[in-house]
């Protein structure tokens, strides 16, 4: 009892694997020439893990599909990137995007956390593209052409890799403790029944809102870390539907709700994107949708699921052979 | 002063009256039975007094203080917790877990001095679930749904408890021991306003009795009183001639 007590942070990963995996991570880039393809994914994963993860802290816990990540994801893209032009180093960006983003979160959740079910999603979709046409036309945040910042000299894909990841773990680690918290708690009760989880006490309106704020907080330290990467904050790009998209696709074929079914399926994502760009160049949206048809079909739970399944049946499988034995 | 007191509250939705002009007070350690025919609108006052929705008119004071202009959760971390009628279990959440959320957030901080999961246990074991604590809620089945949501409602800690139909769809059996559990709970010293159409169940239960007809107050008394009430036969089986040859017809 003590013991799964004190591993249920780990949300059934097993400990051993974990570290061993972070540890072959951290020490991976020694092996790798310091621009190498792998080093270009692995940013890119990690990135992709804090905008799943921080979807998933709204979305995933209180069941409110947001269309409306992309904002947070561009509104932390041009806070670094302003304040970067500015002069101000990029790490220092890095907590000031999160807090933009955060603000702007409130900004929206007021007015459409009111809402549920598909009136949330449409709000939030014009949320969205409401911010994506200012953005376009504000110029003197670069309008339509957006943000350019001008590389440096020499240049190295190393620190970012670690900085990247290192976020990435942190993000990880905050939806962990929120997935456990009382407060993830409530925000369950909500997703699983709204008016019950009101009458029991619990101030849907408000908790949901502190939700979309640490959700905001962490898309928008992505956003940051993305235009740090790419040098470049393109309003069409960062503010972009698909931005938003790709977090719900991430997060549901992982495993939405979960902790490790956004890490999951951002990795998987993300890979498969190279991939498919790379051997069916106009076909990968495609095959993207029918991936997610099946999934949502036959395994609403997500690839965590499906790996869940298949431990348990090999895992009670030998606990029938060792019997017959 | 009466525990909890309804002024006369009146409630529409759209053109349809729902509740017209409905005045009662619910004194402190008592059963009070909701009654009447369906559509009567008795499911609309337990909403209207949880701040699920607002009376158009009227006044709702509880303890003394005027609850109308809170919200559903602060009306539950005053000491008012419902049932719904249909059942809204947490699904996809542990039994326990049901009971852990209502006991985190029902009722105000300066009360949490005991360790959760104990209570929460302990409340089960009340209620009589504890053999299902670590099932999901939508394994339940209807009458340990029904259980779970009066688990849900006494995990806030409630003065006054609002019942909605906890024993309407149950065998024989299971209806006595909800009974059971609703004189188990009314020792606590809990107050409870329930609503039934078992009227055996009413009967043997509740100390006062109301009757809602068409979203108005008809009567209030004694069981005995309201069984031989002409208004209230009258509302459950129209005026017609049998109740007419009775002399029972005239409201």
């Amino acid at each position: 009892m003590k013991s799964s007590q004190n591993r249920s942070w780990l949300f059934g990963a097993n400990p051993s694997y974990l570290l061993a995996g972070i540890g072959i991570l951290l020490l991976l880039p020694l092996f790798l020439p310091k621009n190498h393809y792998l080093l270009h994914i692995a940013i890119m994963s990690s990135i992709n893990v804090i905008m799943s993860c921080g979807w998933n802290i709204l979305s995933g816990l209180t069941g409110q599909t947001s269309f409306a990540h992309c904002i947070f994801f561009g509104v932390g893209a041009y806070t670094t990137a302003l304040l970067w032009l500015g002069g101000i180093h990029p790490y220092w960006t890095i907590p000031l995007a999160g807090v933009a983003a955060a603000l702007y979160a409130i900004l929206i959740g007021i007015p459409c956390l009111r809402l549920r079910g598909p009136f949330f999603v449409i709000g939030t979709l014009a949320a969205g593209e409401v911010t994506r046409i200012i953005a376009n036309n504000l110029e003197w945040i670069g309008g339509a052409a957006g943000l350019s910042i001008p590389p440096p000299s020499s240049y190295s894909k190393l620190p970012d890799y670690y900085l990247t990841f290192l976020c990435a773990l942190g993000t990880i680690a905050i939806s962990a403790k929120v997935i456990q918290s009382r407060f993830g708690m409530a925000l369950s009760a909500i997703r699983e029944n709204y008016e019950a989880a009101e009458t029991v006490g619990i101030d849907t309106t408000r908790f949901q809102i502190y939700a979309l704020c640490i959700s905001g907080l962490v898309v928008g330290i992505a956003g940051s870390l993305y235009v740090q990467y790419i040098f470049y904050a393109l309003p069409d790009k960062v503010f972009g539907f698909d931005t938003s998209i790709s977090m719900i696709l991430m997060t549901v074929i992982g495993g939405i709700g979960t902790l490790w079914g956004p890490v999951l399926g951002a990795i998987l994502f993300f890979i498969l994107e190279e991939f498919l760009l790379g051997y069916f160049p106009s076909l990968h949206l495609g095959i993207y949708g029918l991936i997610l048809m099946i999934l949502v079909l036959f395994k609403p739970g997500g690839i965590l699921n499906l790996l869940e399944n298949l431990r348990l049946r090999s895992f009670y499988g030998l606990a029938r052979s060792k019997e017959h034995h | 002063m009466a525990l909890l007191e309804v002024k006369s509250i009146t409630k529409k939705f759209g053109g349809l009256m729902a509740i017209r002009d409905v005045s009662f007070k619910v004194e402190t350690d008592q059963i009070l039975g909701l009654i009447g025919p369906n559509g009567a609108g008795k499911t609309t006052i337990f909403n209207l007094l949880s701040g699920v929705c607002r009376p158009n008119r009227g006044e709702i004071f509880y303890k003394g203080t005027p609850i109308l202009s809170l919200k559903a959760h602060q009306v539950c971390r005053l000491g008012i917790a419902r049932t719904y009628q249909i059942v809204k279990p947490f699904s996809n959440m542990k039994v326990i877990d049901n009971v852990k959320v209502a006991l985190f957030f029902g009722h105000k901080l300066k009360d949490r001095h005991t360790d959760e999961t104990e209570e929460s246990e302990s409340i089960l074991d009340f209620i009589g679930l504890s053999s299902k604590a670590n099932s999901l809620a939508k394994s339940l089945t209807l009458v340990d749904r029904k259980r779970l949501e009066i688990a849900r409602a006494l995990a806030t800690h409630p003065d006054l408890l609002l019942l909605d139909e906890v024993i309407a769809g149950l065998t024989p059996t299971e209806v006595l021991h909800m009974v059971d559990l609703i004189r188990k709970i009314h020792r606590k010293r809990i107050t409870i306003l329930m609503i039934e159409h078992v009227m055996r169940v009413i009967m043997e239960l509740c100390d006062e009795i109301i009757v809602l007809d068409h979203g108005e107050l008809i009567a209030r008394g004694a069981p005995q009183a309201i069984s031989t009430n002409p208004a209230v036969i009258n509302a459950y089986l129209g005026s017609t001639n049998a109740g007419r040859e009775r002399g029972l017809g005239k409201a």
